[in-house]
């Protein structure tokens, strides 16, 4: 029987470690994506949303009017809408829907009335454009603060206290902070990006060390040396599980910078005050939680990756894989999600709530402990099969 | 002479599942003595890798047991490893370390003091001119320079045994001689190699005694005159070829 060696397992693990810094393909999945791809997606798309949405409200736009003759007084009203030009089509109803569906105009206003002079104003509006939503928007703010002062001076005429429309108060008061205001939205994104992150840091390594060592022909003559099976799986193993938690500690790192600094660029951006804190102590649980996640990834992907001769057929092989882990990456991202401790036995749908009760600031400690006790079981039982994988002669040597 | 491999009734069968069993190697026996250079000469599929990776420890035999410096290929596979060299033709280099990096490696693996390493290096690299490239990545070295960075590879920890694997196999001629020069030394040396080899010219040059193997059977086996006497031709050419025929014939009369 082979002695077991923990210092081969070392020098395998340096070795590899080595192996991958110098590869530039393992540092851009390693460093550089889980570094600026947060920073990316949420400052860079937040600031190009913001700067939509400024440009949207500042943009004029073009509202077709029908039937004003049937309420000239109204048709005038609506005509005083901010930044909005009006066609006037008469009641060609087909020539409207035409240049709306058409993109030409954002919407039409359509003025009738009935047998006791009451006027209607239909709005049409194509939801699925916003540049037709922000036009009827304002369209519709105008005949709102008309119909209320038409109100007034009616009330006003008959003598009655202009109160007498309320006669009770609705007053809603949100309890969220700032800061859980603006980590609400986060809190859904964030923890796909940080699973996502600690998958892609390790798919490479994994990939390299096991099918792409088999297709180099180097992995012979390691395993002709004095290092055992146990001891070369388990080196390459701590080195692909490095460069996950790398990964995935870049991306926390990268997180926590983007919402201290940056929501507050981004708020300045938007006109708008962001300001989002996560305690240290948040931060380490964070940590904490990728790190068994990170154990698992590894495990995966070099028991599936070792099957494949080569570093291509490899990459199909773990294609499957990313889907399985993005799916259930995506359940904080589903409005209404929480955790719960039947869903923290859930491989990565428990790190995925987890993280974002995190955020939310609302973490049961239960649900965190059963998250970590099963991630960290399922880790192990993949290692363990890892190893076994790894003993196989007809899995590294296929015939 | 003292046999430092013996291998009794090695059998190896591979599950395919398409082809089913595949019987590599077949009850082959046969045995190393210590200084000896010892060719297993084969056609392509005769079996010769599936040996020598048995004896290396990186295959497990269906059946029959080897030794190696005396200790067993199954029961003792870290002894065994820790006691052979071994090098493949078509074996490559970790391309983004340095010559010296990758020497370090194995010898770390191998159990040598840092001390140790570092001297073992230096003389090394003296010996196969390697020190003008060792710290250059083995990506940006020449095939001859890479080849010669193997050899010290399998080396490192100056083996009882070298167990070479068709170790010219697609190398072009310069890179080939090196490591045809090297073994040529080992035996001046009275160091012990056991390689395999398609080249009947290389066996001939090379080898004390050859092997015969052919579809994972031993067909003959001994000095080169005695495979010539055996066979009663002139050369090993014609005598491997005899050998060849006669297991065809043998098969044809069982048909």
């Amino acid at each position: 029987m082979s002695r077991f060696s923990l210092n081969n397992v070392g020098f395998i693990w340096q070795k590899e470690l080595l192996d991958i810094v110098r590869d530039r393909r393992t540092l851009m999945s390693m460093i550089v994506v889980p570094l600026l791809l947060i920073p990316v997606m949420v400052i860079g798309v937040g600031a190009l949303m913001a700067s939509s949405i400024s440009d949207l409200k500042e943009q004029t736009y073009t509202v077709a009017l029908l039937g004003a003759d049937a309420d000239t007084e109204l048709a005038e009203v609506v005509q005083e809408a901010e930044r909005t030009q009006f066609l006037d089509l008469d009641s060609d109803t087909a020539m409207a829907r035409e240049m709306i569906d058409a993109g030409d105009i954002q919407g039409a206003v359509y003025i009738t009335k009935d047998g006791v002079g009451k006027a209607t104003v239909r709005m049409w509006v194509r939801k699925n454009r916003e540049t037709s939503t922000f036009a009827m928007d304002r369209v519709e703010d105008q005949l709102v603060a008309h119909r209320k002062e038409v109100t007034r001076l009616h009330l006003a005429e008959l003598g009655e206290p202009e109160d007498i429309l309320t006669p009770f108060v609705i007053e809603e008061e949100n309890l969220a902070s700032d800061e859980q205001m603006a980590a609400s939205g986060l809190a859904s994104f964030l923890p796909y990006m940080l699973i996502l992150m600690t998958l892609t840091g390790a798919i490479y390594p994994a990939i390299d060390m096991t099918a792409g060592e088999k297709e180099r022909g180097t992995l012979e003559t390691l395993l002709a040396s004095p290092a055992g099976r146990l001891e070369i799986v388990l080196g390459k193993y701590f080195a692909v599980m490095t460069t996950s938690v790398t990964s995935a500690l870049i991306s926390v790192i990268s997180m926590m910078v983007m919402l201290t600094w940056g929501m507050v660029w981004l708020g300045a951006q938007m006109g708008e005050q962001l300001t989002f804190q996560i305690s240290f102590g948040n931060m380490m649980i964070a940590v904490l939680m990728m790190l068994p996640l990170a154990a698992l990834f590894s495990s995966l992907l070099m028991t599936i990756a070792v099957f494949a001769k080569s570093t291509r057929e490899a990459q199909s092989y773990i294609v499957p894989l990313n889907m399985l882990v993005i799916l259930p990456a995506m359940m904080s991202m589903v409005p209404g999600s929480e955790g719960d401790l039947q869903r923290a036995w859930t491989p990565v749908v428990n790190v995925s709530l987890v993280l974002k009760d995190i955020l939310n600031g609302s973490l049961d400690p239960a649900q965190l402990g059963i998250t970590l006790l099963s991630t960290t079981i399922y880790a192990i039982i993949g290692i363990f099969i890892t190893t076994k994988v790894f003993q196989r002669e007809n899995v590294l040597f296929r015939v | 002479m003292s046999a430092i491999l013996e291998a009794k009734n090695l059998g190896k069968v591979f599950e395919d599942k398409k082809r089913g069993e595949i019987h590599a190697v077949r009850d082959l026996s046969f045995q190393v003595n210590r200084g000896e250079i010892f060719g297993l000469l084969g056609t392509n599929g005769a079996g010769k890798t599936t040996t020598l990776r048995i004896l290396a420890t990186i295959l497990q035999p269906s059946s029959g047991t080897a030794t190696v410096a005396g200790y067993d290929v199954i029961q003792q596979p870290d002894r065994v490893r820790a006691s052979i060299g071994y090098l493949t033709g078509d074996t490559n280099l970790y391309t983004r370390l340095t010559p010296r990096e990758l020497l370090t490696y194995y010898a770390r693996l191998f159990g040598m003091a840092k001390g140790d390493i570092a001297t073992k290096i230096e003389e090394l690299s003296e010996r196969f001119e390697l020190q003008e490239f060792l710290g250059t990545k083995i990506g940006k070295l020449s095939t001859g320079q890479r080849q010669r960075t193997s050899i010290c590879r399998a080396i490192i920890q100056k083996p009882e045994l070298m167990i070479f694997d068709e170790p010219t196999a697609g190398l072009d001629p310069i890179s080939a001689r090196h490591i045809v020069e090297f073994i040529r030394e080992s035996r001046t040396a009275g160091r012990t190699v056991i390689f395999s080899t398609h080249y009947l010219r290389e066996a001939e040059k090379l080898c004390d005694r050859i092997a015969i193997v052919h579809d994972g059977t031993l067909r003959a086996m001994g000095t080169l005159d005695e495979l010539l006497a055996e066979s009663g031709t002139s050369d090993l050419e014609d005598a491997f070829f005899h050998f060849i025929e006669l297991d065809r014939e043998a098969v044809a009369a069982v048909v």
